[in-house]
This record gives structure tokens, sequence and C-alpha cells, in this order.
């Protein structure tokens, strides 16, 4: 099957830090990929890559078949690839409507102001990320950790992609919370929503995913399913440690 | 915007045009003159606000799109005879032209560096008039005895007020559809803005037009009523502040905050100049602006709507009895 999004022998550094080293993967349609590793291993500059937010001093990005290594973020995401980001970066003075209102709005200067304002699905997507009426018309500075997180999924989701990058997207919430993003975006999939999902939290992260790739000082050191690859000695001991993961 | 908020502000705009339509009927003619140059402050402050208040790029430098405009029709009027109906449309023209050029360190920096740009290109216009090309420009005394449009103050305020009163309000009908917010995330987060999928150079780039179009219509018209210009007081860093002051005072990021700005402001001056005629009378209004700036950082716009906010209910209570 070819993959939808493929990275290509993508490496990346900053001054003398190698961020990315010689990357490649790609995720299916429909797939759910997990992104797991230390610290510092390159997780978050490898969506940048895949998102245009920075471009790699080698390899290529793919996207339908196409290389898309030069194309700005914001034409990425109107061709379906879409991100949260680590740190929740919300428009702090807008209320939660307001900023996924912006995630729905189109790239057309003329289309934001002649145009009527179709009956968009915003508010089911403020519904779905577990959202009442009374959050809809907060500040996000009146918001808790994970309900920025919630804010910033309900955005992305706005802006309707097709394959979603998700990181760290557990961080802050609470079980229930979780539980309720992980029935969401499960749901979506089911709709054929292509993920790839960075993570810390490895419990979280299991139902949800279909496969996993571990990178460690910017390299990929294992890919499979996620039990065989929590298995993996290489994969322990670079991301846990000589503490053992436990079910 | 709830169609019953929307319904409130247009009652609000028909409200205050006409109540400053009926202004010459009871003012002197010594405070519509200090109306007329409220109103183009109005709009040079609007035309900054735009660009600022809106995307959060600050400009030192929107005398140098004034200029453009000034300097154009005066130039055409004077050496050429051209008409003004052909020499404020070419003037307007040559502003976006300017506009553009404003826009081209946008792309690549914000801040204060973006900032200081721009006063540079308001330095090198200063010095392109005075220095460069100074036969063409008059040099240090600027071109005087240009034609004006009207002859009258009470003519000449219904011209500024029109003028202005139109371009705030297309300017509201505008920013109150979705590209109002889309500006407004720019100046909160660019990149944010770039991830969901919205190009930014366009969005950018139609509010710098906008802007530079608004200045190039304030700076072209103002040149003509007052019959000269001067580089000294165009590229003065007075005028710069009193345009940014105006915007600030009366509350960036809004449309009726810069006419507030500029009323407030021009009226200010205007009553201290009796007891302070020279240049202290900047002191106090230094000092005011300050105080209302500490008190309320949104400025004179916020502080009306949260007098609006406790009184319309007594006010809806006392029409219902």
């Amino acid at each position: 099957m070819t993959a939808l999004l493929k990275l290509s022998g993508a490496s990346k550094k900053f001054g003398g830090l190698v961020a990315v080293n010689n990357v490649s993967f790609g995720v299916e349609k429909g797939e759910s990929l997990g992104l797991i590793g230390p610290n510092g291993a390159g997780k978050t500059t490898t969506f940048s890559i895949l998102m245009g937010e920075h471009r790699p001093d080698s390899g290529s990005v793919e996207f339908r078949g196409q290389t898309i290594t030069k194309v700005p973020t914001h034409r990425r995401v109107q061709m379906g690839i879409a991100r949260t980001h680590q740190i929740p970066r919300p428009f702090g003075e807008m209320d939660v409507f307001e900023n996924v209102r912006v995630g729905s709005m189109p790239d057309s200067v003329w289309r934001l102001i002649a145009e009527k304002e179709p009956e968009r699905d915003e508010w089911e997507i403020i519904k779905s990320v577990g959202f009442g009426e009374r959050e809809a018309g907060m500040l996000p500075g009146q918001l808790s950790m994970g309900e920025l997180r919630k804010l910033e999924l309900a955005r992305t989701l706005a802006a309707g992609p097709e394959v979603l990058l998700l990181d760290e997207v557990f961080a802050g919430l609470t079980v229930g919370e979780i539980a309720q993003l992980t029935d969401l975006l499960l749901e979506r999939k089911k709709l054929g929503m292509t993920y790839m999902i960075v993570s810390h939290d490895l419990r979280s992260l299991k139902p949800l995913v279909d496969r996993v790739i571990v990178m460690s000082f910017g390299s990929l050191i294992a890919e499979g399913e996620f039990d065989d690859v929590m298995a993996d000695e290489g994969v322990r001991e670079a991301y846990l440690g000589q503490a053992r993961f436990d079910e | 915007m709830p169609k019953s908020q929307f319904h409130r502000y247009l009652l609000c705009w028909l409200a205050f045009g006409a109540f400053m339509c009926l202004v010459p009927l009871f003012a002197s003619t010594g405070m519509v003159r200090v109306l007329i140059f409220a109103n183009f402050l109005a709009i040079f402050a609007m035309s900054w606000d735009i660009i600022s208040g809106r995307t959060g790029y600050i400009s030192f430098g929107h005398p140098f799109l004034i200029g453009i405009a000034g300097y154009t029709t005066a130039i055409l009027t004077r050496h050429l005879d051209a008409p003004l109906y052909v020499s404020i449309p070419l003037a307007i023209l040559a502003t976006l032209v300017g506009g553009a050029l404003f826009f081209v360190p946008a792309l690549r920096i914000r801040g204060t560096y973006f900032a200081l740009v721009t006063l540079a290109f308001m330095e090198l216009m200063y010095q392109l008039t005075q220095v460069i090309a100074p036969k063409i420009t008059g040099g240090t005394r600027g071109l005087s005895g240009l034609k004006t449009i009207i002859l009258g103050a009470v003519p000449n305020y219904y011209l500024s007020f029109f003028v202005m009163f139109a371009i705030a309000f297309c300017l509201w009908l505008i920013v109150r559809t979705r590209i109002g917010s889309a500006l407004a995330a720019i100046r909160m987060d660019e990149e944010a803005v770039t991830a969901l999928g919205l190009s930014t150079f366009k969005l950018k780039l139609f509010a710098f037009g906008t802007s530079a179009a608004v200045a190039g219509i304030g700076g072209a018209l103002y040149v003509h009523y007052i019959g000269s210009i001067a580089p000294r007081a165009l590229f003065d860093i007075n005028f710069l502040f009193t345009i940014l002051v105006a915007a600030l005072l009366g509350g960036s990021g809004t449309i009726a905050g810069p006419i507030l700005g500029a009323y407030f402001l021009t009226f200010l001056l205007e009553y201290l100049r009796p007891f302070l005629s020279g240049a202290e009378r900047y002191l106090i209004y230094g000092a005011i602006t300050l105080i209302v700036y500490v008190l309320e950082p949104r400025g004179l716009h916020s502080i009306l709507e949260r007098a609006y906010a406790r009184i319309a209910p007594a006010l809806a209570r006392g029409f219902a009895r």
C-alpha cells in the first residue's frame, strides 16, 4: 500500500545538534501511527518537517505521492495535513468559539469578506472535545492546561485535516478527559482520519495506534506493533532507561 | 457578531453621523475648523490602526504613506496643472505602491525591528523631498498655494466628515466579517494562523493595502485643504505620535476608537492653547494621555462601552415603564 504521508531520508541540524538524522517512514490512509522516544529524540522536529515549519537539510516529504518538501505550511494544511502543538497556542483575546472559528476559515480574502459565513460544525467540534456552552464563551486565559489542549485540538479539527499530527495531546488531561479524547479520536479514525501521535503517555497511546515508531537522538531505532516495539531491548534502554515498562 | 449587537452598532453609527451633520448649525467657525483637523487625524489614525492595531505590526513611518499621497497630488497640480479629479486618484494609487514597499519588510520582520524600519521609511521620504529632488518638491519650504477642493469652513467640514465617516463605516463593515478575526489572530500568533491553513501573506497584504489607501485618501485631501505641504510638518515626530496616540488613546483594534481619540486629542490641544500657547501643552496632553492609558489600556472606546453596559439596563427599564 502506498503511504499517504511519507518522510524519506530526512535530516535536520540546528547548529551542531543533529535533531533528525536520516529518518524515513510513512503513514497509510486510515492508519494511526505512534511516534515515541525520550525527550530530545527529535519527534517534534519531525512533525515540524512534515508540516513545513522546518525545511529539512536533506530528504523529502511526500503527500499522496506528491513531493511537498518546499510547499509552505498553510498550503499543506489546505492539502489536508494539520498539527497540534506541544505547548498550546490559542489566540489569547478570542474566546473558545472564535478560536475554533478561525480554524475553519477559508484562505481567501474575498471569501472572508463577501461570503456569507456557512453554517459550519464549529459547535459540533467544540462539543466533541468535551466543551459546553459555558466554556465556548471563555477566554484561553480562563482555561486549564487540559482545556487548552482540547481547544488546540478543536481548532485543528476545524481546519478539516485528513492527516492529523498530535503532539503530546494527552499531557495535562485528567483520566476522564483522556478517555473522552480517545473515544473522539477512535470515532474519527473509523471515519477515515489518519493520525500520527507523539505522546509520553504510553498507556493512553496504546489503544489508539496501529503501529509505533521509536526515535532516539534524532534517529529511528525501531518500528512495529506496540507490544513488539515495547518488548525490544534497544527501545527499553533508549526510551525507558533501566526501568521496565509494566502494563 | 450577533444581530442585535450589529443593529445597536449600526444605530450608533447613524446617530453619530446625524449629530455631526448638525454640528455646523450651532458651532462657531473656529470649532468647525478644529473639527476638520480632527476628521483628518481620525482618517490617519484609522489608517495606522488597520496595520498596527489589527495585525500588530507597529508602524512608526505612517507619515511616509501620507507624504506620498500629499506630494503626488501637490506636484501633479502644481507642476503639471493636473485637475484634482486626476491628481487625487493618482495620489491614492501612488500611496498603494508605497504601501507595497512598506509591506516588504513585514514579510520577514516584526516587532521593534519592523517599527524601526518603518521609521527609516519616513526619514527616507524626508531626505528625498529635501535633498534629492528639491526642485520638484520645493525642498525645505515645500509647496504652497495649492488648489483647494472647496472654499469655506463649513463645506470643508462636510467634505472631511463625509470622507472620514464613509471610510470608518466601510472599515467597520469589513472588519465585522471574518477577516476582522483573521487579522486579529495575526496580531495574537501569526504562526498559529499559518498552522490553520491561512496565508498570512494575503491577509497582511490586504491590511497594508487598505491602510495605504486610507492614508492616501486622507493625505491627498489634507494638503488640498490646507493648501500647502512642507516636509518639516509632515515628517515630524510630533505628527507621527499624534496619529499613534489618537489610535491608542481612543482604542486600538477598533474603528470607533481612533475617531474618539482623534476628536479627544484635537480638542484637548486646542482648548489648552489659550492657557498654554507653547509646547508646554504637550506636557499636559502627555500627562492626560498617560493617565487615561494607565486607567484603561484599551482606551476611551472601552470606557464608553463599559459605561454603556452599566446604564443600558437602567435605560431599558425606563423605556419599559
